[in-house]
């Protein structure tokens, strides 16, 4: 994670990781890949933070988690989105949308 | 939200599940990051650490997941257990006392309240307990001495019966007292037993089945065959039959009516009200078939129809209550009364609220004194350790713990040390109780370890395991840490000291009340049952006493006895002449002993001597029949026996009594003089109009100074004739137990139908002194308990004080200060607390006396003052004796050794 993108992250991480796991569900250590992939390696996610993230949205009951065996045989832990989680990712991803295109335009001053 | 809270409860429940499930998750992440990079090149050993590397710190991680999850308090809590028991495994002899003061505490005050909760709440032993069971109650409202019992004519039952509206059933009982007789040898016969007459439903109403039987006929009928027949009480079944199964069919006698026994009530079961050893349940139309006399009142208990309450139920039979309280007895100084409560065993008499707000009231005040005094003790012990680690705390408060973390720690302890002194409570809750359920199987009340005791020991063990961790662990945290880790130990001990201190004084002070009541009682007991001083021929005289068939009634005026006073008489008088005659009985006497006519009343001598004082004296009259003293063995040295001539009719209002008396009260009221033919003027009658005692004998007996304060004296008056009592006396030539069963049968053959007591006075004085030990021991060792405790305390904080100034008092003892200085100083120290605790107790402890002497007229009164005094000197004994056996270790402080230590 370099510096520049760490305020960012803390407080989207949430949004990112129901975002991604609502594409496709998956376990924790393809999603630090994937979003390394899809952000063209912008956003750096460490264990050390998905983690905790992951148990806390499982707390709340935003994701399910179950064991599954991966393609190479490994027993692994798959996050997917409940119901619930779909509901508080479409709330979190309009309110994130007003947010940054409030933002955008307000960097668009000149 | 439901998903939330079965979440939570998921985390909670399968914590080592989901544990082991995410250190599965982060070493699968750890491995796969390591086969990534070894892909790219690295050798195994690099990747690993690599990946490690990018992973984090997996220990704070998985803190971290915990805390995501929401278990992190219960691995703290299971933390703070643990340390817990490690703390107490370093201190076992201080856990060990804590624990057994607390739990001796905490299993008297439950024992307190299961009683009062028994008594208060529970229906009699063995009936159910529903709520729609309920007690038609009738009392009278209105006499001086508040309200009584009162007893339903038949008729008034009936109507009861009719109130459809409100009950379910209604039914009834009549209790008499009746003779039993279980078989033919003397033994089984002319027992003394309890009978409930009682209405067809009875058994039903109250949810008892018969263990054994069919039980009572489920019909009344009119005929009087038919109702011969009764359930017997399981203590009669076991007692008198073994158990037999046979016991069914067989026939004994109630009254010398022969009865046939169709059942065996459980275990326990003994009807609702007075408890008896034998008890026995007949159909209410057998009343006239076995007891003489009218047929006796009635008590009643009903089951509520569904919906319907007390109240509702009251106001009903209120109405009818009234009409018949109409209709019966008319009286201007009080007012029939009727309601509705639900049926406990002690509820039967509707002064029973009042009864059990003073017991609930005295005994609470008890158990929570003893509470309190347990609990100052342990708060005293839980400083004193607190403070012996305010260095370990120190460290930890300095390497970064928060405070709330210590308290929080310190406070599991001492929830723990609660919890675990509440299940021993509870375990000698359960045995004191089985105990006494054993051994007393008459025991009224149900004592049993429910859920309710339960709740309750461990919710007072946790409360006061809280509120007394509480100011121990805020001090012991309170502290700031450059001082814990700097001063020396005596500064620290002068403030620790305080609170420990002022505990001890509030527990001197509770014990005080304690002390003093309980020395109280044990004298009241000493006053009231001390046991006659035996004659010299106790084993060779025998007590026989005949008991007629009479109705119980809930009434303190009931009626007389079934059986005419004159033929009550006139068996008695048979009996004398029956006993007279048989072989191995030297004499036999009327035994009137037990109602002394006179009651007790100040006299002064009429005709004085000179040199004597004019003084009053209090006597204790007693009744002596002729040829009395001659068959007790005292000797008469002056004057005469009392003859027929003397026996009296009634009271006597006017004229002269004859009286024997004492020599030493002789010699007291008139010297050397002459006392034959002397008066007795009774106090404030000068004119002579209450009759006068003169005396016509005087006899040489240690039993004529009367019991308690030395200031009565027992005088013997002549038999009143008009209250001849159904008990003779009798002396045997020799030893009288062998010849009891041939009394016995003399007995029985001449009061047929009446239920017969032989004993000699030997064995009555026995049982007496049985009750007299088992009582006293009681109370003293309850006494002894109280003193322990603070003496416990006590010696808790002379002891913290002396460790805490060792090395003061090595350098005293370095610079020559004597051992002997030294430790008279802890003692002088000791004692000063334990004078401030007087100082709240004393008058405590007088209060509580003079509320104790108001409970009862009966009691005898005793000195407040000598009583007190006693008692606050031994808390001072006790006090010292605490305080020395530490000071005697401070004493032996070597300086050279001491002083050498960091």
């Amino acid at each position: 994670m370099t510096e520049g993108n760490t305020s960012f992250l803390t407080g989207t991480l949430e949004l990112i990781v129901l975002q991604l796991l609502h594409a496709e569900p998956t376990n924790g250590y393809d999603l630090t890949l994937r979003i390394q992939a899809i952000s063209n390696d912008v956003l750096n996610v460490n264990a050390g933070s998905l983690y905790p993230a992951l148990y806390r949205l499982e707390q709340r009951g935003l994701l399910r988690a179950t064991w599954a065996q991966s393609g190479s045989g490994r027993r692994t832990k798959v996050y997917s989105v409940t119901e619930a989680g779909r509901r508080h990712l479409s709330e979190q991803r309009a309110s994130w949308e007003r947010f940054s295109g409030a933002l955008t335009a307000i960097l668009r001053v000149t | 939200m439901l998903d939330r809270v079965r979440l939570r409860i998921r985390s909670v429940v399968l914590r080592r599940r989901l544990e082991r499930e995410m250190q599965e998750e982060m070493a699968g992440h750890l491995e796969r990051s390591t086969e990534r990079l070894m892909a790219r090149g690295l050798s195994a050993e690099e990747a690993r650490r690599e990946a490690v590397r990018e992973f984090g710190n997996v220990g704070y991680l998985q803190e971290e997941g915990r805390l995501a999850r929401g278990t992190g308090w219960l691995d703290a809590l299971a933390a703070d257990l643990r340390f817990a028991l490690r703390q107490f495994a370093r201190r076992p002899w201080t856990t060990l006392t804590m624990l057994g003061v607390l739990s001796v505490g905490l299993c008297i005050s439950t024992l307190l309240f299961s009683y009062v909760h028994s008594y208060a709440t529970l229906p009699p032993v063995g009936v159910a307990r529903e709520d729609d069971l309920v007690r038609i109650r009738g009392g009278w409202s209105g006499g001086a001495e508040g309200p009584v019992g009162r007893d339903f004519p038949e008729e008034e039952f009936l109507e009861y019966r009719k109130l459809t509206g409100p009950f379910r059933a209604v039914a009834g009982w009549a209790d008499a007292m009746v003779a039993l007789d279980a078989g033919s040898d003397v033994e089984r016969r002319g027992l003394d037993a309890k009978a409930s007459f009682v209405t067809e439903n009875y058994f039903s109403v109250l949810g008892v089945r018969p263990v054994l039987g069919p039980g009572l006929p489920a019909r009344e009928s009119g005929d009087a065959t038919t109702a011969a027949v009764a359930v017997i009480g399981h203590t009669a079944w076991d007692q008198l039959f073994a158990r037999s199964p046979d016991v069914i069919g067989s026939t004994v006698a109630v009254n010398g009516v022969p009865v046939t026994i169709v059942g065996v009530a459980p275990q326990r079961f003994m009807g609702v009200g007075m408890p008896s050893q034998f008890v026995l349940w007949m159909p209410l139309s057998a009343q006239r078939l076995v007891m003489p006399g009218p047929p006796g009142a009635l008590r009643a208990a009903a089951r509520l129809r569904p919906g319907v309450g007390a109240r509702e139920a009251t106001a009903a039979v209120q109405v009818v209550g009234a009409r018949a309280a109409a209709s019966g007895e008319k009286s201007r100084t009080r007012e029939a009364t009727t309601d509705v409560v639900p049926l406990l065993s002690v509820n039967g008499d509707p002064g029973f609220d009042r009864d059990v707000r003073l017991m609930s009231f005295s005994i609470g005040f008890l158990g929570l004194l003893v509470l309190l005094v347990a609990c100052t003790n342990v708060s005293a012990l839980l400083t004193g350790l607190a403070t012996a680690r305010r260095q370990e705390i120190a460290i930890r408060l300095s390497l970064g713990a928060a405070r709330t973390r210590l308290i929080r720690q310190l406070l599991t302890e001492s929830a723990l040390l609660s919890g675990l002194a509440g299940a021993a409570a509870l375990g000698m809750v359960w045995g004191v109780m089985r105990a006494v359920n054993r051994s007393i199987p008459e025991m009224p009340l149900e004592l049993e370890v429910n859920r309710t005791i339960t709740a309750f020991t461990f919710g007072v063990a946790l409360t006061v395991g809280v509120l007394f961790g509480l100011s121990p662990a805020l001090h012991a945290t309170q502290l700031g840490i450059a001082s814990a880790l700097r001063d020396s130990t005596a500064m620290i001990a002068a403030a620790r000291g305080r609170l420990q201190r002022g505990l001890v004084v509030a527990q001197i002070a509770f014990t005080q009340p304690l002390v003093v009541l309980l020395a109280a009682v044990l004298l009241i007991i000493l006053g009231t049952y001390r046991p006659q001083s035996s004659t010299e021929h106790a084993d060779r005289l025998v007590a026989v006493s005949l008991r007629p068939p009479r109705p119980i009634t809930g009434e303190d005026s009931g009626p007389a006895g079934a059986v005419p006073e004159r033929e009550v008489a006139a068996t008695t008088h048979r009996l004398v002449q029956q006993l007279r005659d048989t072989p191995g009985v030297e004499a036999v006497v009327l035994n009137a002993a037990s109602t002394p006519p006179p009651g007790a009343h100040v006299v002064y001598p009429a005709d004085r001597v000179d040199g004597v004082p004019r003084q009053g004296v209090y006597l204790v009259g007693e009744t002596a029949p002729e040829g009395y003293f001659a068959m007790m063995g005292i000797p008469l040295v002056r004057g005469r026996e009392f003859t027929a001539g003397d026996a009296r009719a009634g009271e006597p209002r006017a004229g002269e009594v004859p009286v024997i008396l004492g020599a030493d009260l002789a010699r007291r009221l008139w010297a050397g003089a002459d006392p034959l033919g002397r008066r007795l003027r009774p106090a404030g009658d000068s004119a002579g109009a209450a009759g006068t005692l003169v005396v016509v004998g005087v006899i040489d007996d240690p039993r004529a100074r009367a019991k308690g304060a030395g200031e009565d004296y027992r005088v013997y008056l002549p038999v009143d004739t008009s209250r001849v009592s159904p008990r003779v006396l009798l002396r045997t030539a020799g030893d009288a137990l062998p010849l009891l069963p041939a009394i016995r049968r003399v007995v029985q053959e001449t009061a047929p139908g009446m239920a017969v007591q032989v004993s000699t006075v030997a064995q009555m004085e026995a049982v007496r002194m049985k009750y007299f030990r088992a009582t006293s021991g009681g109370f003293t060792a309850a006494g002894l308990m109280a003193l322990l405790l603070s003496a416990i305390g006590l010696y808790a904080v002379v002891a913290f004080s002396v460790g805490q100034r060792t090395g003061e008092i090595a350098v005293r003892i370095a610079v020559g200060a004597r051992a002997r200085q030294i430790a008279q100083r802890f003692v002088a120290d000791g004692l000063r607390l334990s004078a401030y605790g007087l100082a709240f107790g004393l008058p405590a402890s007088l209060l509580g006396l003079r509320f104790l002497l108001t409970l009862d007229d009966d009691i005898p009164q005793i000195g407040l003052a000598p009583v007190t005094a006693i008692a606050a000197l031994g808390v001072v004994l006790v006090a010292v004796a605490a305080a020395w056996i530490p000071a005697r270790r401070a004493a032996a402080v070597d300086p050279a050794i001491t002083l050498r230590q960091p």
